[in-house]
């Protein structure tokens, strides 16, 4: 027995705690290399992203007359969306260039850059005609959106009809009748000066007339500022300032956006609200909050999703068959006071779709 | 399969070595990698940067040379359009020219789609100015210059955007890069005291038993063999030095148990010897104060016989020289052990002394087994014997005195008896004997060498009780005691 008695604390000799250091040195391992993987994972990550990108089959062009117009935001949007669907590259011309270039340079841009289409808010510029026809001549397909050109050789406008606008615009302005006679101001864009805000001027005039209220109201017309930045604010403010507050109209209709929300903030920034109807163009969220509280009387705007695809559809169309309708009309929509709630949810997630 | 106790200690320490160091180099290796890496991409950041610009100064040179070409037609301006145009070319391969939907990658493929034009209006313009078509290199002159304008504003453009891309990516990296040198000087803790604890481990498992095995030496040095035998966990050279250590105690236990019992087995000797000395020199002592001289009487006697003879007196002659033998006998004896044959004889010799004295009265017979007599037996057990029965038994008896000496053998023992017709013993004092209780008293008889002193010395001699027995019809019927003299035990004692 004594021989076999071993000494308990004598040559301790723990195997377990030698694997178990071994496993905590593995550990120690296995932590070490995912750290430093996942560092490398993150580096390789920043080049990744660079080069996330898938091909397209076309590049097309948007222009803007103002690139910076939610309007022209969520055209381009829309369009961008139906591009990637059908295999188009849509690029928003301008907005990413350090110089603030015209819409006729950034044609020319277009143009000596061999896109495969381009789709621009039409005026009837001569140097936009001309333009477009250059563009036709090397194979290029330029349709029209918004406003058109009307004589180019565009292969189609989409939008609204000038004339049906304006018409929209007359039986607003009759809501409006008071037993005295009323002044209506017309503001035009200098960014679309031409024969379309004519037809629209024309077709509120017909209405007009034809409802025998002709006496009751006075049409007259201004342009807002010479297009150059700002000069469409300072027109307008103009107007409500003292020294012109006499001319002041009953009523005002602004045939874009810029105008709508300026003529908005003056009203409000005047003491005008009740004194002057406002009738509005486009909804954007102000526009949209005016109408809510009745700051505008009403806004006809039009369907910009409607008005984005159809500007890719017809590219498509026209490279595929070399034939496209030459007018896709987009129906105009009122908004009120009535029917703004409808908007306001749908509004805000154009905004969303448009960040 | 082999653990790691059976590695060797060698072995053990070069594991842990390549262990820790690889441990180490591993980690330095992937940190050496992603530092070179995070470096390499920084590096690479602006390099974009840098090849746009250098893009840009060869549009810049083209244009220049071209100018320079319509104001002097000079050859050097030809030579230096041609090199810059061919060298823009060259970079314009460099750049994009897929739709995608990355804008860095559209503005490349416009740059590259305007300079094309470019270069092919400028080339328009150098034909014109070389046929001298003033309007035509003019206009286009001025068709060049313009897209040269755009191409300057994208090239510039691209070079901001790239330059904020690069930048976030560089901020990104910066941050990745402060976290993996934190992560990095973390690792680097973790794995030296992970390789400390590793080390201390097998530190200890070389220490540990060492200083167990020190301390179990010094408990067996200071005397202590009962010390715990160490624990052998492995077969390294530590486990090889505890297992022989053990194996040395354990020898060291044997060795000490096989002295102890061999010196208990010498003292039980020794105390036999001195015991059975002991109870022989008092016989002797007792002898020879009975005999008072043995050696005086032997040469006197000696002398007597002598005289006997000259004077034919044979029967004086033989009664002397049966004195003389027996008193030889004693003298002659210097040893502890002598034959059977021999104890007969003594008793032969004293018997006819005494019958001499009792005018041979005594009629002695002798029934004797000679093939029992080469035994060996303790000196001087049956002399006493006869002469207890002769003082004791047949001194003063008036009938017819008989002793009778039978060997014979019972078993292994060989029976010595001594019977004679005397007095007889009583029950009790039988009993009292056989307890080893006498009431002799030895100087009340003869020589007083008593029955017990020869009793003791069979009983140390042959190493058991049993060795004799009395036998008595009672008073008047005579007495016989026999010793039992094992054949075995007599035959392995020498002279």
């Amino acid at each position: 027995m004594k021989k076999n008695k071993l000494n308990s604390q004598s040559n301790h000799r723990p195997g377990l705690s030698f694997f178990a250091i071994l496993i905590v040195i593995l550990l120690a391992l296995i932590f070490t290399v995912c750290i430093l993987l996942q560092f490398r994972y993150q580096i390789r990550d920043l080049k990744a992203t660079q080069k996330n990108s898938h091909a397209f089959q076309h590049h097309f062009v948007y222009i803007a007359s103002d690139y910076n117009s939610p309007y022209s935001e969520a055209i381009y949007a829309v369009a961008k969306k139906q591009g990637a669907a059908t295999g188009d590259y849509v690029e928003f011309m301008g907005r990413n260039l350090d110089v603030p270039y015209t819409k006729y340079q950034l044609m020319d841009i277009a143009i000596d850059s061999k896109a495969d289409g381009i789709i621009v808010e039409g005026d009837e510029t001569e140097a936009l005609t001309r333009q477009i026809y250059v563009a036709t001549h090397k194979g290029i397909p330029v349709v029209t959106v918004g406003t058109d050109c009307t004589g180019s050789a565009r292969k189609s406008y989409i939008g609204l009809s000038y004339y049906s606008l304006g018409q929209e615009y007359g039986q607003q302005v009759i809501r409006l009748v008071r037993n005295t006679p009323q002044d209506v101001l017309i503001l035009m864009s200098p960014n679309t000066i031409g024969t379309g805000q004519n037809l629209i001027f024309s077709g509120i005039r017909d209405v007009i007339i034809q409802s025998g209220n002709a006496r009751n109201f006075h049409l007259s017309s201004m342009a807002t500022g010479d297009g150059s930045m700002f000069s469409a604010e300072e027109s307008i403010s103009d107007i409500f300032s003292g020294q012109n507050s006499s001319k002041m109209p009953d009523i005002m209709v602004c045939l874009d956006e810029t105008n709508t929300t300026c003529a908005c903030q003056a009203v409000v920034d005047y003491n005008q609200v009740g004194n002057v109807s406002i009738l509005g163009n486009y909804s954007n969220s102000t526009i949209l909050n005016a109408i809510s509280k009745n700051i505008l009387t009403c806004s006809i705007t039009v369907d910009t999703q409607k008005m984005g695809k159809d500007c890719i559809n017809c590219l498509n169309e026209y490279l595929s068959s070399g034939f496209v309708s030459q007018f896709a009309p987009i129906s105009p929509q009122l908004i009120t006071a009535d029917n703004v709630s409808s908007y306001l949810p749908s509004t805000s997630e154009a905004s969303d779709e448009n960040n | 399969m082999k653990t790691i106790n059976s590695f060797s200690l060698q072995k053990k320490l070069i594991m842990v070595f390549l262990l820790t160091s690889v441990t180490i180099s591993i980690t330095n290796f992937f940190l050496f990698l992603n530092l070179n890496s995070a470096l390499r991409k920084i590096d690479s950041l602006y390099m974009s940067n840098v090849q746009i610009n250098t893009l840009s100064d060869t549009l810049t040179h083209v244009q220049e040379s071209l100018r320079d070409f319509l104001d002097t037609r000079s050859t050097g301006a030809l030579e230096n359009y041609f090199r810059y145009e061919q060298s823009y070319q060259n970079q314009l391969d460099s750049l994009n020219e897929t739709v995608n939907d990355n804008d860095m990658d559209m503005m490349e493929k416009n740059i590259r789609s305007l300079s094309t034009t470019y270069l092919s209006t400028a080339d328009a313009t150098m034909q014109a100015k070389r046929g001298r078509n003033i309007e035509k290199y003019r206009s286009s002159y001025a068709e060049a210059t313009r897209i040269f304008g755009y191409i300057n504003t994208y090239i510039y453009s691209l070079n901001n955007t790239e330059f904020k891309y690069n930048a976030d990516n560089y901020n990104t990296l910066r941050n990745s890069f402060h976290t993996l040198e934190l992560v990095s000087f973390l690792i680097l803790i973790m794995v030296t005291l992970v390789n400390l604890v590793l080390i201390a481990f097998l530190t200890r498992t070389i220490t540990d038993p060492l200083r167990q095995l020190a301390q179990n030496a010094n408990q067996i040095s200071s005397g202590n063999f009962d010390v715990p035998m160490l624990n052998v966990a492995s077969t390294d050279e530590i486990g090889i030095v505890s297992s022989a250590f053990n194996q040395m105690v354990i020898s060291i236990r044997g060795y000490i148990d096989r002295i102890k019992s061999s010196m208990e087995h010498e003292n039980q000797m020794r105390e036999k010897e001195l015991r059975m000395d002991s109870s022989l020199k008092e016989a002797e002592l007792k002898y020879l104060q009975a005999q008072v001289n043995p050696h005086f009487l032997f040469n006197t006697l000696n002398a007597g016989a002598q005289l006997a003879m000259m004077e034919d007196a044979n029967i004086t002659y033989d009664y002397i020289q049966n004195v003389a033998s027996f008193f030889r006998y004693k003298i002659n004896r210097d040893k502890q052990v002598s034959t059977l044959k021999e104890e007969i004889a003594l008793v032969d010799n004293y018997m006819y002394i005494i019958n001499v004295r009792f005018a041979g009265e005594i009629h002695y017979n002798k029934i004797i087994d000679d093939d029992l007599t080469e035994i060996y037996v303790p000196s001087m057990i049956l002399q006493p014997l006869v002469e207890n029965s002769i003082n004791h038994g047949l001194r003063d008896i008036t009938w017819e005195r008989k002793l009778l000496l039978s060997v014979y053998r019972v078993g292994q023992e060989v029976c010595v008896s001594i019977k004679d017709n005397g007095r007889g013993i009583s029950a009790a004092q039988v009993t009292k004997l056989l307890n080893g209780h006498p009431e002799i008293n030895p100087g009340e008889n003869g020589n007083g060498v008593g029955l017990m002193n020869v009793v003791e010395r069979l009983r140390i001699f042959y190493n058991c009780t049993e060795v004799f027995d009395i036998n008595s019809g009672d008073l008047n019927k005579g007495t016989e005691i026999i010793l039992y003299l094992p054949i075995q035990g007599g035959k392995e004692h020498h002279v």
